[in-house]
């Protein structure tokens, strides 16, 4: 009895220690999974010792989080809150997205880490700069969801200068009120100068331009310019100039404000002179910067708070970067997993239309693309550049997205483009690169929205898209073409939207000997339609025969839905076209997407 | 010259050789072995796998030379497998003609031999779609490599095992799929003399 008592005790303490162990293993495991492999790989590759820019994400918000939504609420700033009032309704002015992170949080991290960076409530999340070793233990506290390393790229423009060729008027000289000087060509593109004679100009839209710096805001071009506020948010202050000892010059941000909004008759005028102006810098390096995603992030969130009604961003994280530890796979180009795209999504569903250069980095072989985030939001109105001829470019970035979205969205002059250069207060030059089909595309969005103040962000999107040069047939490399200002604002916004974030994967279907494709589709009810939409009708026809008419494939009452059309072989390509249906049998407009 | 071009034309050589060598006091030998056969191509031999397959052969050979010649129908591999994104039943077979030269040395009751010849072999994959744009329904040469063992029973009466090797890489429509494998069959035969009433290989 005694040895059966001894063995049932050695038993016992074996399931216990065995109980600990897998409790130890599980809880280690946990840990582990908390850090990206992307960030895991880094610290093994650079050593335990170095420094790291890295995202912590928070589990929560702290208790009570609702409790705090009421003081959120009191804190919106008088724009922000018109700006809310517009897209998200009374009921439904701030979300959890809004509540600040937890403080208590961040003071816990402070003592372990080397530098706090920015706090981003949107992403509850901050970043930061650490060791190795301490990013590893941040990942055991209990408050901690998830660590990836802080995106990072460089941003190219487009080296060759640019070949100024002088174009014909449209119209002659003494057509217009105003004197565009060399700038009448890239605004002419955009029927923008009619506008303008009609009175639009901008006036009472705020736009936010993140980029790399802004000097020369005394120049004669910009001195003009209702700049309400500023901040540098990779030095942290309010100077968005060239400081002595500090990161980052400011060309790029003085010619891409000229472009968007410098006003001097006879030399230049951007579309949305009249407009104000909130100035992000969120770069620290020229022509050719390094740049992070976590200052974007916080911009955004800045441009939030100010009530900012637009975001123009010369700027982008590409998929194939150098630094590829901290880089985004092409998969990733989805429109919902880098952080700076996130990041945008949660500023569009706060009613800011954001405005992004597509890229300068050409043509790729299909399906990659060359779109930089967040470019690649469905969210994000994604500008291309084509000459003053309203060709495409060769350096501007193409489509699809890795979900398989049209992309660009549209074009806009992005080379010869006159704007003003901070060498001197009355120096000009010409510029180039999708970084100023950006701001010339945000201006035209600014005049819009002045035309239509109730608009909301993604009304404004649909009319640049739906009045654009080839809206219906929109393609990866000019997505739905040239912005044409007169007929974007003569634009009907109660006509009923075609589904949201249609897009097509093209599917290998292997069969071993042979493959074959299959066009998988899908889409989004659009929630501009508030529920109206009962059917979808999907129509195609082979992308090469444009003149040829849309065949209807098949109607459709889901809101979402999978249609395959197996057997495609490679060199098969096909637009694809859907409609939303109403119970009234009215059908909206398409949205389109091509398989190649 | 494509090295598998010299193989080729090397085989029927010795295939010609093998035939010009039965000039006197030849015997005919009939039967059938049955075994499996893999399949080198990984996506082949992940959806269908190794299969069955029958070989009835007829031998032609010499008591004056250790050449021998051998026609045989290699058949049976037949699969069917869920392939593609929909899972579609794929059905897929195998089959082919060879002739081949062997070499053969009799140790009393057992014959080892080699064999080297020449296959023309067919293949086919049927998938139950309404999409299928492709056919896969070809026709290649390839050469082929064997050996094995007779043990003489009685009376013209032997059984056989055999290992064959056949190279087989085949593009139907630009993907390379490799359904080279092996073989190792077993089998029974029947020798007899060409002229009626005189059976070979009797046991010693």
């Amino acid at each position: 009895m005694e040895h059966l008592n001894a063995l049932k005790r050695l038993a016992g303490a074996f399931f216990l220690a065995f109980l600990i162990g897998l409790i130890a293993f599980s809880a280690q495991d946990r840990s582990g999974d908390k850090i990206s492999r992307r960030l895991r790989d880094s610290i093994a590759e650079s050593g335990e010792e170095s420094l790291f820019t890295a995202w912590v994400f928070f589990v929560d918000k702290g208790p009570n989080p609702a409790q705090r939504l009421e003081a959120v609420e009191a804190s919106l700033k008088a724009r922000a809150l018109i700006r809310r009032l517009r897209h998200r309704g009374p009921e439904n002015l701030v979300d959890a997205y809004d509540v600040p992170v937890y403080a208590p949080y961040v003071e816990r991290l402070k003592a372990r880490v080397h530098r706090i960076r920015h706090r981003s409530r949107w992403l509850n999340a901050v970043s930061l700069e650490a060791r190795g070793r301490d990013l590893i233990e941040l990942a055991d506290l209990p408050f901690v969801l998830r660590l990836q390393p802080v995106g990072t790229s460089t941003w190219h423009d487009p080296v060759s200068e640019p070949k100024i060729q002088a174009r014909k008027p449209i119209r002659p000289l003494d057509e217009y009120r105003l004197d565009y000087g060399d700038s009448r060509a890239q605004l002419e593109l955009m029927r923008v100068p009619d506008l303008h004679e009609q009175g639009f100009s901008g006036k009472g839209i705020l736009i936010c331009m993140l980029d790399s710096g802004f000097n020369a805001l005394d120049h004669q071009a910009l001195d003009h310019l209702d700049i309400v506020a500023t901040w540098d948010f990779v030095n942290n202050d309010p100077i968005v100039g060239d400081e002595t000892g500090q990161m980052g010059t400011g060309s790029h941000g003085t010619s891409t404000l000229g472009a968007l909004a410098g006003f001097y008759p006879g030399e230049l005028i951007g579309p949305a002179y009249n407009a104000s102006f909130l100035l992000g810098k969120t770069e620290n390096t020229d022509w050719e910067r390094h740049i992070e995603e976590d200052h974007w992030v916080a911009g955004a969130e800045w441009a939030d708070e100010w009530g900012a009604d637009i975001i123009s961003s010369s700027l982008g994280y590409r998929y194939d970067f150098s630094h590829g530890e901290s880089g985004y796979s092409w998969e990733d180009m989805d429109g919902d997993t880098a952080v700076v795209t996130r990041g945008a999504n949660i500023a569009a569903g706060r009613g800011i239309l954001i405005v992004n250069s597509a890229g300068n980095e050409g043509e790729i072989e299909f399906p990659l693309s060359t779109l930089i985030a967040p470019a690649d939001s469905p969210m994000v109105l994604a500008a291309g550049a084509v000459d003053s001829a309203g060709r495409r470019v060769n350096f501007s970035s193409v489509g699809p997205t890795a979900d398989g979205r049209i992309k660009p969205d549209v074009m806009a002059q992005g080379t010869a483009v006159r704007s003003a250069v901070p060498s001197a207060r009355d120096a000009y030059g010409w510029v180039q690169g999708t970084s100023f089909a950006c701001p010339l595309t945000a201006g035209v969005a600014a005049l819009v929205l002045e035309a239509h103040p109730a608009w909301t962000n993604l009304e404004i999107m649909q009319a640049l898209k739906s009045t654009a040069s080839q809206a219906d047939q929109p393609d990866n490399r000019m997505g739905w073409g040239v912005v044409d200002a007169v007929r974007a604002v003569a634009y009907s916004p109660t006509a009923f939207y075609p589904p949201a974030e249609f897009g097509v994967r093209r599917l290998e279907n292997n069969y071993i000997f042979f493959i074959q494709y299959v066009d998988r589709l899908h889409w989004q009810k659009n929630p501009l339609n508030h529920g109206q939409a009962v059917k979808y009708r999907i129509y195609t026809r082979p992308a090469v025969e444009r003149l040829q008419e849309y065949k209807m494939l098949v109607e459709l009452d889901s809101t979402t839905f999978t249609y395959d059309n197996r057997g495609l072989l490679d060199d098969e390509a096909f637009t694809y076209k859907i409609t939303a249906v109403d119970a009234e049998g009215h059908e909206s407009p398409g949205a389109y997407t091509v398989s190649r | 010259m494509k090295p598998m071009r010299r193989v080729k034309i090397t085989v029927v050589m010795i295939i010609l050789i093998s035939a010009a060598a039965q000039t006197g006091r030849a015997e005919i030998h009939i039967g059938m072995r049955f075994g499996q056969r893999s399949v080198f191509d990984e996506a082949v031999r992940d959806a269908y796998g190794s299969g069955f397959v029958y070989q009835p052969f007829v031998r032609l050979t010499s008591r004056r030379s250790p050449l021998g010649l051998e026609v045989a129908y290699e058949g049976g591999y037949k699969k069917s497998a869920d392939i593609g994104l929909f899972d579609e039943v794929g059905i897929l077979r195998l089959w082919g003609v060879e002739a081949a030269a062997f070499l053969t040395r009799r140790f009393g009751p057992v014959v080892p031999y080699v064999k080297l010849g020449i296959g023309y072999y067919a293949y086919s994959q049927e998938i139950e779609s309404g999409f299928i744009r492709l056919p896969v329904d070809q026709k290649q040469q390839s050469v082929l490599v064997g050996g094995g063992l007779d043990v003489i029973l009685a009376g013209g009466l032997y059984l056989t095992g055999e290992f064959k090797y056949v190279p087989l890489e085949v593009a139907p429509h630009g993907i390379p799929v490799d359904l080279s494998g092996y073989r190792f069959v077993v089998g029974v035969g029947f020798g007899f003399d060409v002229l009626p009433g005189r059976r070979i290989r009797e046991v010693d």
